[in-house]
């Protein structure tokens, strides 16, 4: 799965600054294509026919948390095991370890630099193509 | 008359000293007697008790009947002779202030104050002062945990703007004029500083929360301080400082946590480089002394002036150096460094004098030093 080039990013987190620095981040800075939804429930309903290659997910949001999404998500048969990356507050990076251990492709603390991300991100895929 | 080794209690005072001195000794014991303080006196030889207060006595349920042939060790089921006896040692060593220690106790924390008073013709006596701290460790707790709070809730808008004008300053949004570029700028750096501060209170929370990783685990202390080394270089080119490894040692096997003491030695090393002179020299050191590995980072900065020495290791307590030019910084980079040290166990100190430059080092004591293999004086070159 991961041989392909990285294309499609489906990235879910509540805060909308965020969402709008990720797609310049993503779309300008880097080259993906990058669709976003406000939260677990509104990407889970609209999710269908994106085929994203990567889901990008915050990791504290109301609701449905990041970690609630992925499952949702992968649940389908059409997204199963899709690689996941997962932003976290500093604060949290107790839970990094927990992500990872559970399938998480990589865990990226905030704050996250907008110049460097699509790199990154770029970066995670090809190790895990490679692998 | 009473024997003054006799003395257990108000009785034995005023059978102490007469009736012609009773009321003014009276006087004074009632206040000793009553205070809400824990007082113990014991002897510095046997450690046996002389004499401990009504509040001391309520406290482990003694009366003061039951206090001849008691010792302070029987205070406390865990009390070390040993540990105690190397812990007072600084005071038969000459040191006048009191020495604190925290201790948590079954029925909650308390703050023990002792010191040395010599009595003529009697000896040597401990005077230990305990304070029940509870309060003041709750209300701590409570603040550190508005700090952090605080901290969480400024980090998500800090992000957005930390991101916003990290695009701005790229120009991959919209190319600016140099007036805006300047601003932008500006507003960029004030940002960035701003971050730092709530990520070093995020990290002060942590260790005193516990929530920080202190895993303990053999490690190479050399390796990790070039490591280090490695680390500050490009900040060291930037500022045009050299760095040295001045290291006696080849390969040394200890026990601590290679993350924590990488974060204490960029500590170091930031300062030291942010303190030094266009063309000076950043020192590592790493020696053996009397079976204990010692670390050190020294500049030849302004140093620091005495009355800035007392602080350093406080939080927001950044130091002026003897230039008078504040350099930037958080101002908890050393609260950090210092509360990193106490827990691994590794004392902390520094020499700074002005016009010559500060030397912060730690060290790591004999018990937790598994291997060593000394090579004599080697030096690693400049960087």
């Amino acid at each position: 799965m991961a041989a392909q080039p990285l294309k499609r990013i489906l990235h879910v987190d509540d805060d909308d600054d965020i969402r709008v620095i990720i797609k310049l981040a993503l779309e300008t800075v880097g080259s993906f294509e990058v669709h976003q939804f406000p939260s677990g429930e509104a990407a889970v309903n609209g999710a269908e026919g994106l085929d994203p290659q990567l889901l990008l997910l915050d990791v504290m949001m109301p609701d449905m948390s990041g970690e609630d999404v992925w499952r949702a998500l992968t649940a389908r048969p059409e997204l199963k095991g899709l690689p996941t990356v997962f932003l976290t507050a500093k604060a949290e990076d107790s839970f990094s370890e927990e992500l990872l251990q559970k399938g998480a492709l990589a865990v990226i603390t905030k704050p996250v630099d907008p110049m460097t991300i699509a790199s990154q991100i770029e970066e995670i895929w090809n190790q895990t193509a490679q692998g | 008359m009473q024997s003054k080794a006799d003395i257990q209690s108000h009785s034995d005072i005023l059978a102490c000293v007469g009736e012609a001195n009773a009321p003014k000794f009276a006087f004074q014991e009632k206040i000793l007697e009553d205070l809400q303080d824990g007082v113990y006196v014991y002897n510095c030889d046997t450690l046996k008790i002389r004499y401990m207060n009504a509040a001391a006595r309520e406290r482990h349920g003694w009366s003061a009947e039951e206090l001849p042939g008691k010792r302070i060790g029987d205070t406390a089921a865990t009390f070390n002779v040993d540990v105690f006896m190397r812990v007072m040692a600084p005071l038969h060593a000459g040191r006048t202030e009191p020495i604190t220690l925290e201790v948590v106790h079954p029925t909650g924390p308390v703050e023990i104050s002792t010191s040395l008073m010599e009595i003529a013709g009697e000896g040597s006596f401990y005077v230990s002062v305990l304070r029940d701290i509870a309060n003041r460790k709750s209300a701590e707790i409570q603040k550190v945990q508005t700090v952090s709070t605080v901290s969480h809730e400024l980090r998500t808008p800090l992000t957005s703007i930390h991101g916003a004008l990290r695009l701005l300053k790229s120009g991959v949004v919209a190319s600016l004029d140099q007036k805006s570029q300047d601003l932008v700028d500006m507003a960029a750096r004030n940002t960035d500083r701003l971050l730092n501060i709530v990520n070093d209170i995020l990290d002060l929370e942590k260790i005193n929360s516990n929530k920080m990783d202190f895993s303990i685990e053999e490690m190479d202390i050399v390796d990790c301080i070039h490591d280090s080394v490695e680390l500050v270089a490009g900040a060291a080119w930037e500022n045009q400082v050299q760095l040295k490894i001045d290291s006696e040692i080849l390969d040394a096997k200890v026990l601590g946590n290679r993350e924590r003491i990488g974060q204490v030695m960029t500590n170091f090393a930031s300062n030291a480089i942010k303190y030094s002179p266009e063309g000076g020299t950043v020192r590592f050191g790493i020696a053996l002394q009397d079976d204990s590995i010692v670390v050190s980072v020294s500049d030849e900065g302004p140093g620091l002036a005495k009355d800035q020495h007392g602080t350093l290791f406080k939080p927001f307590s950044q130091a002026r150096a003897a230039d008078g030019r504040v350099r930037p910084g958080t101002g908890l980079g050393l609260a950090i460094v210092g509360a990193i040290l106490q827990r691994l166990e590794y004392p902390v100190d520094f020499h700074s004098e002005v016009g010559k430059g500060s030397s912060f080092f730690f060290r790591i004591p004999p018990h937790l030093v598994k291997s060593v293999e000394s090579l004599g004086a080697r030096d690693a070159g400049n960087r």
